[in-house]
């Protein structure tokens, strides 16, 4: 069903940053790696610049070099549904299939990211599989997690420092092989953001400044705005709230509480050290609610496993 | 178990606004969505036909926000061409109004002043 609803559609995109990512994937009709030559090359003029190559370049390699938007399109919606069974084969849930069913189907917006090309929720779903992987102890396929994570978008790396603070919340810092994946996905990024400083490749949307603190009140009252819009998002962002704020003794429960306070301070944190343009997106673009899918399959986790289990023995 | 009743019946009900609006009134919903392609599809297809990248020296000379997207998937990058190379105007408009034409060695594609 879920492979149903996400490529019964025309393979072709209608969302602004769809074309811009999709663009980059093209370059890899030219060769393996070129998209990555091209994104280190600032004569090329490759926008954004300086982001993460992993998702445009793996949709290129799954479109066989064919260089065709709606070849790339299926590539993409492809990975999306890669990106969520992987989220759901790591989890193991108590709760009955239809709570399951309701909550999913709780936030539209979702849905319409699912049919969309779009990083954001893969990035969210991925970061949700990093977070069972690890909670399980499963630290090599947590560690391939991390690093396509970091591969994707640097926030693919808030979502494994998130997670990793999460799980180490509940496990102690004496578990400090938790740590592991996290690091790996700091190498690859801080390997990728040497090589685009050694290219001489200027980081325009994600080069860190200082704190816009006078932005703060705007941001909170952005996130609301967005967050309660009921088209959107139903009531789910309220009722998430509502969870975060009620006492849990469950401690995957905790955890994911953990996880996503700090994701969300992560996100506030790249809107206020970032640069102006970033903030000017956030008030007239759809940035925020992008934001949001990143948080929505934890989240969406949360409100799960916060209703009660169907064993009283949970 | 009233909570867990009430908190899905809260979800499940607030949702129904946002799905009649995907499903029917966004301007990507399904019944919309195959002929809100069209116009994109043939406008890609012209720019193709037109100046296949990367085969074509292409400089743009203009691109308002509306083709923006449209033109970087069609030319994902911009080196700077030495010579007289094929310039191309992505101007303003409804994508795929109007096809593009050609005005010299330029190519004109969208509506706008």
């Amino acid at each position: 069903m879920l492979a149903l609803v996400v490529l019964a559609r025309p393979f072709i995109p209608t969302e602004w940053d769809e074309f811009v990512w999709l663009g980059k994937a093209r370059f890899e009709s030219l060769g393996f790696g070129a998209g990555v030559t091209a994104a280190l090359d600032p004569a090329q003029n490759v926008i954004p610049a300086g982001y993460p190559p992993l998702w445009p370049s793996i949709v290129g390699w799954i479109s066989l070099g064919h260089d065709a938007l709606s070849t790339h399109v299926l590539a993409a919606s492809l990975l999306v549904l890669l990106c969520a069974f992987t989220a759901l084969e790591s989890l193991s849930l108590d709760t009955p299939r239809p709570w399951v069913v309701i909550v999913l189907l709780s936030a539209p917006l979702v849905w319409v990211h699912a049919r969309s090309t779009y990083v954001d929720l893969p990035v969210g779903l991925l970061g949700l599989a990093f977070f069972s992987h690890l909670r399980q102890r499963s630290l090599f396929a947590a560690a391939v997690l991390a690093v396509v994570l970091a591969g994707l978008k640097d926030e693919g790396l808030a979502q494994v420092l998130a997670a990793t603070v999460a799980v180490l919340f509940l496990e102690g810092l004496r578990a400090w092989r938790f740590l592991l994946p996290a690091v790996a996905a700091l190498t690859s990024m801080l390997t990728w953001r040497w090589l685009v400083h050694l290219h001489g490749v200027h980081l325009f949307d994600h080069a860190l400044g200082f704190p816009e603190w006078g932005w703060l009140p705007s941001l909170f009252r952005l996130f609301a705005l967005h967050a309660t819009d009921v088209f959107s998002w139903g009531v789910f962002w309220a009722v998430v709230v509502a969870m975060l704020v009620t006492p849990a003794a469950d401690k995957q429960v905790r955890a994911l509480k953990v996880m996503l306070v700090l994701l969300f301070a992560f996100s506030a944190a790249a809107l206020l050290l970032g640069p102006e343009r970033v903030r000017v997106f956030a008030e007239n673009g759809t940035l925020l609610n992008r934001l949001l899918l990143q948080l929505w399959p934890s989240a969406a986790l949360l409100v799960i496993q916060s209703l009660p289990a169907r064993s009283p023995a949970h | 178990m009233k909570r867990p009743a009430v908190v899905l019946a809260l979800l499940a009900l607030a949702a129904i606004p946002g799905f009649v609006h995907v499903l029917a009134f966004r301007a990507d919903a399904p019944p919309k969505r195959w002929s809100s392609t069209e116009p994109i599809a043939r406008t890609l297809n012209e720019l193709h036909a037109k100046a296949p990248w990367p085969v074509t020296p292409v400089k743009v000379v203009r691109e308002d926000d509306e083709l923006f997207p449209l033109g970087r998937y069609a030319f994902p990058n911009r080196v700077e061409v030495i010579g007289s190379p094929l310039e191309l105007e992505l101007r303003g408009g409804v994508i795929g109004a109007q096809a593009c034409r050609e005005e010299h060695v330029r190519i004109i594609c969208g509506v706008g002043p």
